[in-house]
């Protein structure tokens, strides 16, 4: 008979791992080690997942909030790690969008839970930030107006169920899902943005040459800009961040 | 920290009904009404403490992607504040405890509310914005209870 494995044992060892994961989330340390490190990530989400999946079927609320509480932050590992590899291959604005989803994931964990090793994690990340990314003054901010969307958690309309965006349900974030555009009305430009991948990519410079903002290259391009500085960005992000 | 006080004219929006009412984010025009997103999640919440309801179906929302939180238009009946002098300071803790939750584990960052109130013995309507953090919320609280006494006192 199999012995059934305890929350407390599922705890330890996912303790464990990402104390080891953690000793690769640096840019020296080899990069086919984290990327090692990234399919072991990849195969403990599905593990924490299955276990997840029978809290639920259990009706067991603390045990699927704590496990999403794993998910995620091996989630927020896993991306970081991703940081890592891509700014190794140059591909930074890949590099920058993985740090978001990183920390959206922490912010996620940290609704069901708050120790030092969040608190830690939170800490890294931003200091990753600082110190691989030029900063951003100004990040794109559109308004428009949407449909109502339906709710991941029940699948109705959005307006007809009771469940709340941004609460978890039995190891579950609730977001209104299959919304669609309906007019778009402006796009600002902000300093405090909701999602902070919608950033400026390239600007202007002399002659109006255009210049990436990752690597301040001259990209080839030029561009007409007589009536002012030119800048290319990304105004809105489709995240796929894995909060089911 | 902002709090911004004016009046508004518009005809009675209260319909009859009694209690809050969650208006439209342009609730001056006729037609077309859009609500901040953040409404139907606020109305869930605030359901189960309030007396509260939308002004019409709503089935269209205003996304703003910025990073403040847009909190719904909020119109507090003359009905609502005589049968219960308390609503005001009850739906400023409601909209404060919403905030909170909503924001656990977030960086903090400043929200704007919008909550209308009518003075009963004229057809004016004002309007209170507020844009601040959550802990200043009490400052929309003591413009609206001023608004209420004056209106008492007239």
């Amino acid at each position: 008979m199999n012995k059934r494995i305890t929350l407390d044992e599922i705890r330890e060892s996912y303790d464990d791992f990402i104390d080891s994961c953690q000793k690769f989330n640096y840019l020296t340390r080899s990069e086919s080690i984290q990327r090692e490190k990234i399919k072991e990530c990849e195969e403990y989400i599905r593990v924490v997942k299955s276990y997840k999946s029978q809290a639920i079927t259990d009706k067991n609320e603390d045990a699927s909030g704590f496990l999403f509480h794993m998910q995620c932050m091996l989630n927020a590992m896993r991306s970081s790690l991703i940081v890592w590899v891509n700014v190794k291959g140059e591909k930074y604005n890949e590099a920058w969008n993985s740090l978001i989803d990183a920390q959206e994931y922490v912010e996620v964990a940290l609704k069901i839970e708050e120790y030092d090793g969040v608190i830690n994690m939170r800490f890294h990340l931003d200091s990753m930030e600082n110190a691989i990314f030029p900063g951003w003054k100004l990040y794109n901010s559109p308004g428009h107006t949407e449909t109502i969307g339906k709710c991941s958690i029940c699948g109705k309309i959005f307006s007809k169920c009771d469940h709340i965006e941004d609460h978890i349900y039995m190891g579950r974030l609730c977001r209104r899902v299959d919304r669609k555009i309906i007019d778009v009305y402006h796009s600002a430009l902000v300093e405090n943005p909701k999602d902070r991948r919608c950033i400026i990519t390239k600007h202007s410079g002399d002659g109006g040459r255009m210049i990436d903002y990752f690597t301040w290259e001259e990209t080839g391009e030029v561009k007409d800009h007589e009536n002012g500085k030119i800048v290319e960005g990304i105004i809105l992000s489709l995240n796929g961040l894995d909060l089911d | 920290m902002s709090v911004k006080v004016a009046e508004v004219e518009i005809l009675d929006i209260e319909n009859g009904k009694s209690g809050l009412i969650i208006l439209p984010e342009n609730y001056l025009e006729k037609v077309n009404h859009r609500y901040h997103s953040s409404s139907l999640s606020f109305y869930k919440y605030a359901k189960e403490q309030l007396d509260i309801d939308f002004f019409d179906e709503p089935e269209a929302l205003l996304e703003q992607r910025s990073g403040e939180w847009f909190g719904p238009v909020i119109l507090i009946t003359s009905m609502a504040y005589s049968s219960n002098p308390e609503i005001i300071a009850i739906t400023c803790g409601v909209i404060a405890n919403y905030v909170t939750d909503f924001f656990r584990g977030k960086k903090p960052t400043e929200i704007k509310v919008k909550v209308i109130c009518k003075e009963t013995s004229s057809t004016k309507y004002t309007e209170i914005e507020y844009n601040g953090n959550v802990e200043g919320l009490g400052e929309i609280k003591e413009v609206l209870t001023e608004v209420a006494k004056k209106d008492r006192n007239e």
